[in-house]
């Protein structure tokens, strides 16, 4: 579809500007050339309609990585459904053409419970302030200056217990 | 601890900082610019990855976290507050497991079941696709679908609860509908509306025209005026919008489906008829200089290419030549 040129908004006179830049970092953040021309191609799809937003340039790497996220996710979503559909047919032989559902399999559902019970224990187990920002931010979904307020601490408090909370998730394994 | 899983320690330890950065609502371009910088020393993405994926791990199961962290399921204001944020759709595959943002207003609700509770109402944001330039795209849908699109054609996706919402801004596409009774597939095209039952089928939407081939399955065409047209695979109507008449043939579907493999496949058609289908693809358009040729028939294939080159295969099957001018390229009977 032809986009009109004199409805450009300065958000996207500014990712014309950068979009060098753009695809350079999703080059490296993604290592393939190609998904980081397709992830800087769909900021350009979000950014119609979208007004004036607080520090321009960092909305343009924040859209891309949410992007490059939900295509991660999509594709472990589907490579999850391919999984259990594969498994379906092995156990009912050739032939079942059961549509696939999408529904996870009970090997995943035991598999997510597993991982629920081990990030539960951990989260349990942190430092009472780490864990309190944790949950605010993490599983509430407040910005770090609403979990600030809240607890009557910094921002960079905030951002030093939310640092440490991910360093300790990030040891369980998958 | 050996000096390599000191380094990949060291290199989570700045990964989570990173995170946690990112996580913030301020976030300057330099921060962007350093992250980049520190990408780049080997084995630090990886050790960002396994970050990543440890939050993306903690969000899939943020739900189920929650509740067993605060087993009294009251509702407290910072409680309401905080869903009411979470569950703002931000995208299509989080939207699903949204839909509470309404309900969460109340001072009271039942905690959302783990799969997660959708509601009719639900504002689902719509997510748009474009083949821009040249080449096809072809994108897998979050219900399983997959839709080719034609060089320049775009279209929304609003994958709802009740329904699912394809627009066809212009231009062509390809639809491999994923099955699903409870969740109507609609496509709209311009005034019209092709609903799928079952299928797969092509569509071509412009201004003046719209053409829907089934290859497999059933779909029905809700028209701007008139009875409802359904068509059974191996079918195809030809909707002439300014005329408001639709023809309905059969076909051999897979002759619509061959622009995914660049190409055009014609039967005993006009060279008008050639053109204008070549026109759906020429950056420049191509115009016939006289009446005579536009009656000179064609049966074959022809490649998707420049103006330039699909002009040039015009010239090798028919009796014409070119002439390039500003504005349009022009055929002529020599």
């Amino acid at each position: 579809m032809a986009l009109d040129e004199s409805e450009q908004s300065p958000l996207m006179r500014l990712y014309m500007e950068k979009r060098r830049d753009l695809v350079r970092f999703f080059t490296l953040r993604t290592s393939s050339a190609s998904d980081a021309e397709d992830i800087v191609q769909e900021i350009w799809i979000r950014l119609h309609g979208i007004g004036d937003v607080e520090n321009p340039a960092a909305f343009l790497y924040r859209t891309g990585t949410n992007l490059m996220l939900d295509r991660a996710r999509s594709s472990r979503r589907s490579r999850a459904r391919d999984d259990s559909y594969h498994m379906v047919n092995q156990v009912r032989g050739a032939g079942a053409n059961e549509d696939e559902t999408g529904e996870p399999s009970p090997e995943q559902t035991l598999e997510g419970r597993q991982r629920v019970a081990r990030l539960m224990q951990l989260i349990k187990a942190m430092p009472e302030q780490r864990q309190r920002v944790f949950v605010m931010h993490k599983l509430k979904g407040l910005s770090y200056g609403e979990v600030a307020e809240s607890l009557g601490i910094s921002r960079s408090a905030v951002e030093k217990h939310m640092m440490a909370a991910l360093r300790q998730i990030a040891e369980l394994r998958e | 601890m050996t000096r390599e899983q000191k380094t990949i320690s060291v290199a989570l330890d700045e990964a989570a900082a990173w995170a946690a950065r990112f996580a913030s609502d301020m976030v300057s371009e330099a921060d962007w610019r350093g992250f980049e910088a520190w990408l780049a020393t080997p084995g630090n993405r990886e050790a960002y990855d396994r970050v990543e994926a440890a939050m993306a791990s903690v969000d899939d199961h943020a739900a189920e976290l929650r509740i067993s962290l605060e087993p009294t399921g009251r509702v407290s204001p910072v409680r309401a507050l905080a869903d009411v944020k979470r569950n703002r759709p931000r995208t299509v595959w989080l939207a699903w497991g949204g839909g509470l943002a309404a309900a969460a207003a109340v001072a009271f609700f039942a905690i959302p079941s783990l799969t997660g509770v959708v509601s009719p109402s639900t504002q689902i944001e719509a997510i748009a696709y474009a083949a821009p330039g040249e080449g096809t795209r072809t994108v897998k849908l979050a219900d399983g679908s997959e839709v080719t699109l034609n060089r320049g054609a775009m279209i929304r996706v609003q994958l709802g609860a009740a329904e699912r919402k394809v627009e066809l801004a212009s231009g062509e596409a390809a639809f491999k509908v994923a099955h699903d009774p409870a969740r109507p597939f609609r496509l709209t095209a311009g005034k019209e509306t092709i609903v799928d039952l079952g299928t797969e089928f092509n569509v071509l939407s412009a201004n003046d025209k719209l053409v829907v081939t089934v290859r497999a399955g059933r779909v029905r065409v809700e028209l701007a005026a008139g009875q409802p047209v359904e068509l059974p695979a191996g079918e195809q109507m030809r909707l002439d919008r300014v005329a408001q008449r639709a023809v309905v043939s059969k076909v051999n579907p897979d002759d619509s489906f061959a622009w995914q493999g660049g190409r055009l496949v014609f039967h005993n058609a006009s060279l008008s008829e050639v053109v204008e289908r070549l026109n759906d693809y020429a950056v420049k358009p191509i115009k016939l200089a006289d009446a005579t040729s536009a009656g000179l028939r064609f049966s074959g294939v022809l490649v998707i290419g420049s103006s330039a080159n699909m002009v040039g295969q015009l010239e090798a099957f028919f009796p014409v030549r070119s002439e390039e001018g500003k504005e349009a390229i022009s055929l002529r009977t020599k």
